[in-house]
C-alpha cells in the first residue's frame, strides 16, 4: 500500500530515500508518459495510448511488458534502458494538486514505499532543513512532468478534433502473452494524418505535435524489441 | 408538370419538427450537391406538448447521424439512461409483481433460443430465474442501479443496449440550435392562417399572420394535434382506436428528488393501476411522473387522487399537474400530394413503450432516404410510405395491446381489456401461433420491424404466458447447449455488475470529463 503525505521538513526531518529500491513498485505494463518525453521515451519503448479508467480523458503510455504486471526493463532493482520514463525515475515521490492549479503544486512522498522504508538510503534534508541534491533533482524532474500536463490535454483536444486517433487491436504471439491488458488503445490515425490539408498540418506542426505523431507512430516498432526482451527472459528461465 | 422539389417547409417546432428537420438536412447535404432550402415554421402562440421523454435505442444512431455530441446532448437535455422498463403490477396487481422489458437482446438471439428450455425450468421450479432474468443481463444492472457503459466507453456506443430519458423541450432546444447553427435550417415564427393549394390539390404555401404566404414544394405536419394539413386541409380520416386502447387521458407532473445525489433509475417504471397506468420516468434533476387511464372508468378527479396517492404526501404539496386529453388512434394515411404528417399531427397513443419518437424518427428517415426529388416521385413513395407506416402503427397498437391482454388484474377496466371484440385480429392470430412456438422473427415480415421478437418474448413470458412443449421433447445436446448459454449469462452478468458504474456517478463523470469521440 501507499501512503502519499505532503513532504515537510520538520516531519520529515529524518526520512531517507534508497537509490536502489526506487523502482520496486514500477511493476507495471504501461508508464504514463508527458509530451515532453515522447521524442526519447520512442526510440526506446512502444508509444500507446490510453483512457484514465477514472475520467476516460486519453493520455500517452510507455508499453513496458507484454502481460499485466509485466515490466521487461527491470532486471533486480535497476532499470535497463538508455531513458527511465519521469513517471517512475521520479519514485518515491509525486505532485499534488488541488483543483488543477497548477501555481500550488506540492511534492508528496510515500512513506510507504521500499525505498523510503528501507534501512539504508540517502537523506531529504541536511541539518539546516535544506532539500538534499536528490530532492531537489526529483522535484525538477516533477516539475518538468507537471508542465506538460495541460500541454497533454491540448495535444488530445487537437487530435480528436482532426479524428486522428484510433483502436488498435494488439495481436502478439499468445507463447509471449498470456493476458495482454484489457483496455483498449489508441494509436494516431496514420492514413487521417496523411489526409489533413496543408493549413492542418501546418497548425500541428507550429504546435509541435506533428513531430510528436510521427514519433508516436515510429514507436511502434520497439514493440519487437519488447517481444525479443520476452524472449531472452524465457530462454534465461529456461536455461536456468 | 413535374417540378423539382427545392424547398421543404417543416410546420411546427416540437421534437417532431426539429428531428425532422434535422435528419432531413444532415441526409440531403450529404445526398445532393445543390442544397435544398429546408424551413421550419413555429408559431409563437402554440405552446409544445413537451411529454415525450423517452426515446428508444435509435436515438443513439439519429443523434450521431445528425453530427450532435453525445456529451453536449446529455449535458443540455438533462439526460439519464434508459435500459427497458420496469411492468409493475401488471400481471397479478399484487405488490410483488414485476418484470422487466430490457433493451438487450437475449443470449444466443438469432441463432438459438433459449424459450423452450427455461419454461422447462420454469415449470419445474419457482426458483427458476424470471426470463429477463435468465437470459440477459440488463434486469440485474438496472435493479442494481448501475449506468449501460463508462466513462471509457466512446460517446453513442454501450456496454449495455440504452436508451435515454430527457426532458423533452430542452431537447428540442437543441436540435433546433444545431439545426439553425449547423446544418442551414432556415427558422421562422410565425402563426399560420391558411393552406393554400392549386388545382391539382398540391399545396403551393402556407399564408402568415406577419411574413405573408411562404411557398414551398413539400411539406411536412408536424403540427401536433393541430395537424394543420392532413386534418385541417385534406381532412384524411382517423382511425380512432380507443375500442382497442381504451386509455384517453393522461395527468403528468415533475417529481423533485428528496437530496441531490437521489439514485436516479436507468428504466422507466410503469406501475398498472385499476383503470391505467402511472409512468415513472428519472431525469439527473427530477422524476416526471404521470398517470394514463381511460376517462370512461374514472374522472378526472378521481384520476388526480390515484396519481397524488401514488406520490408521497410533502411531494404532492407543491406540484403542478398538467391534463392532456387524446383519442388514441392515427390518421388511415399519413401522406397525401405533397405533404406528410409526422408525429402527433400523424396519430397518437398511450406513451406505454415510448413508441412516439422512435416513430418519427424512422418517419423522418424514410422520407430523407427517399427524398421526393419532383413532383412525380410523390405519388409512388406516398404509397410506400403509408402502407409502412399503417404497418407500424398496427404493430405497435398490437404491442401495447398485448400489455393488457396478458394480464390477469381484476377490475372491469382490465376484464374489458380481455374482451375478444376488443383486441385486433392480428394480434389474436400472434396469441393463438405463441401457444406453440415463441415469437420469432420471422412472423414479423418488414425489412424495418418497430418490434424485435425479442420484446415480445420478454413481454409474454414476463407475464406468465404459456407456450405449450412440443410433443417431440427437447434436444439433448440442444439442452446442454442452452444451459452454456445461461450460464455464460450468469458469469456475464456478475462481470457487468463488478464493472459498471452507478448511473449517477457516471452522469457527474460526463459533465467533468465529458465521453470522447471514439
Amino acid at each position: 500500500m501507499s501512503d502519499y503525505q505532503i513532504l515537510d521538513p520538520k516531519t520529515h526531518a529524518k526520512l531517507t530515500v534508497e537509490p536502489a529500491l526506487i523502482f520496486a513498485n514500477a511493476h507495471h505494463q504501461f508508464a504514463p508518459i508527458c509530451l515532453a518525453e515522447v521524442p526519447q521515451i520512442a526510440v526506446n519503448y512502444p508509444i500507446f495510448i490510453a483512457k484514465h479508467p477514472n475520467t476516460g480523458q486519453f493520455g500517452l503510455q510507455a508499453m513496458l511488458g507484454l502481460n499485466a504486471q509485466e515490466n521487461l526493463f527491470l532486471q533486480e532493482n535497476t532499470w535497463q534502458s538508455a531513458y527511465v520514463p519521469l513517471y517512475f525515475a521520479t519514485q518515491p515521490f509525486r505532485l499534488s494538486v488541488e483543483q488543477n492549479d497548477l501555481s500550488n503544486a506540492k511534492v508528496t512522498v510515500d512513506v510507504e514505499h521500499a525505498s523510503v522504508q528501507a534501512e539504508t538510503g540517502d537523506a531529504l534534508f541536511d541539518k539546516n532543513s535544506n532539500q538534499s541534491d536528490i530532492l531537489k533533482k526529483a522535484i525538477a524532474s516533477l516539475q518538468q512532468l507537471f508542465a506538460s500536463i495541460q500541454h497533454n490535454q491540448n495535444f488530445f483536444n487537437t487530435l480528436s478534433n482532426y479524428e486522428l486517433l484510433e483502436r488498435v487491436q494488439l495481436n502478439i504471439n499468445a507463447n509471449y502473452s498470456s493476458n495482454l491488458s484489457t483496455s483498449a488503445l489508441y494509436n494516431i490515425n496514420e492514413r487521417a494524418l496523411n489526409k489533413l490539408s496543408s493549413a492542418q498540418t501546418h497548425e500541428l506542426h507550429q504546435s509541435g505535435y506533428l513531430a510528436a505523431c510521427y514519433l508516436i507512430l515510429a514507436s511502434k516498432l520497439k514493440v519487437q524489441s519488447l517481444i525479443n526482451l520476452k524472449q531472452h527472459k524465457l530462454h534465461e528461465v529456461e536455461n536456468a | 408538370m413535374n417540378p423539382t422539389t427545392n424547398s421543404v417547409l417543416i410546420i411546427g417546432g416540437g421534437s417532431a419538427g426539429w428531428i425532422t428537420a434535422a435528419v432531413l438536412a444532415s441526409q440531403v447535404k450529404q445526398q445532393f450537391e445543390k442544397p435544398i432550402n429546408i424551413t421550419l415554421i413555429e408559431s409563437p402562440d402554440v405552446a409544445t406538448i413537451g411529454v415525450g421523454e423517452g426515446t428508444w435505442p435509435t436515438m443513439r444512431k439519429t443523434l450521431k447521424s445528425i453530427g450532435i455530441s453525445e456529451t453536449e446532448f446529455i449535458k443540455e437535455c438533462d439526460v439519464s439512461f434508459k435500459q427497458g422498463a420496469k411492468f409493475a403490477k401488471w400481471h397479478t396487481g399484487e405488490d410483488d409483481d414485476f418484470y422487466f422489458h430490457p433493451l438487450m437482446l437475449p443470449q444466443g438471439d438469432g441463432d438459438f433460443d433459449l424459450t423452450p428450455f427455461w419454461q422447462v425450468y420454469k415449470n419445474a421450479s419457482d426458483c427458476t430465474p424470471s426470463f429477463s432474468n435468465a437470459v440477459c443481463s440488463q434486469e440485474a444492472i438496472c435493479q442494481a442501479g448501475l449506468a449501460p457503459k463508462t466513462i471509457t466507453t466512446a460517446e453513442y456506443d454501450s456496454i449495455a443496449n440504452y436508451a435515454y430519458h430527457l426532458d423533452a423541450g430542452k431537447f428540442a432546444k437543441l436540435l433546433k440550435k444545431h439545426c439553425i447553427e449547423k446544418l442551414g435550417v432556415v427558422y421562422t415564427q410565425d402563426h399560420i392562417t391558411d393552406v393554400n393549394a392549386d388545382q391539382e390539390d398540391f399545396i403551393h404555401s402556407v399564408t402568415t399572420k406577419n411574413l405573408g404566404a411562404i411557398k414551398a414544394d413539400f411539406f411536412i405536419d408536424c403540427s401536433g394535434f393541430s395537424s394543420l394539413i392532413i386534418d385541417k386541409h385534406y381532412q384524411i380520416p382517423f382511425n380512432n382506436c380507443q375500442h382497442v386502447l381504451f386509455a384517453d387521458s393522461a395527468i403528468a407532473t415533475q417529481v423533485p428528488y428528496p437530496d441531490p445525489m437521489s439514485p436516479i433509475a436507468s428504466h422507466t417504471i410503469s406501475t398498472a393501476q385499476a383503470n391505467g397506468w402511472i409512468w415513472d420516468i428519472g431525469l439527473p434533476t427530477r422524476r416526471g411522473v404521470g398517470y394514463v387511464y381511460s376517462s370512461h372508468y374514472q374522472t378526472d378527479d378521481q384520476a388526480l387522487e390515484v396519481l397524488k396517492s401514488n406520490l408521497t404526501l410533502d411531494e404532492t404539496s407543491q406540484l403542478n399537474f398538467k391534463k392532456i386529453k387524446f383519442t388514441p388512434g392515427h390518421r388511415e394515411k399519413f401522406w397525401h400530394k405533397n405533404a406528410v404528417a409526422i408525429g402527433m399531427a400523424a396519430g397518437f397513443l398511450e406513451p406505454l413503450e415510448a413508441s412516439a419518437l422512435v416513430l418519427i424518427e424512422i418517419s423522418a428517415q424514410m422520407i430523407a432516404e427517399q427524398f421526393p426529388v419532383n413532383r412525380q416521385s410523390m405519388l409512388g413513395l406516398a404509397n410506400q410510405y403509408n402502407q409502412t407506416s399503417l404497418y407500424r402503427w398496427q404493430r405497435i397498437i398490437d404491442f401495447l395491446k398485448l400489455h393488457y391482454v396478458l394480464s390477469n388484474r381484476p377490475e372491469k377496466f382490465w376484464q374489458d381489456n380481455r374482451n375478444p371484440e376488443s383486441i385486433p385480429k392480428s394480434l389474436s392470430a400472434l396469441l393463438d401461433l405463441w401457444q406453440h412456438m415463441p415469437p420469432y422473427d420471422q412472423q414479423f415480415p418488414h425489412a424495418v420491424e418497430v418490434f424485435p421478437a425479442a420484446s415480445y418474448r420478454y413481454v409474454l413470458f414476463g407475464m406468465g404466458f404459456q407456450t405449450r412443449l412440443t410433443d417431440h421433447g427437447l434436444n439433448l445436446t440442444a439442452k446442454t447447449h442452452a444451459d452454456e448459454h445461461f450460464q455464460n449469462n450468469q458469469i456475464a452478468t456478475d462481470q457487468l455488475i463488478q464493472s459498471l458504474p452507478n448511473n449517477r456517478v457516471l452522469l457527474q463523470q460526463i459533465y467533468q470529463y465529458g465521453l470522447q469521440k471514439i
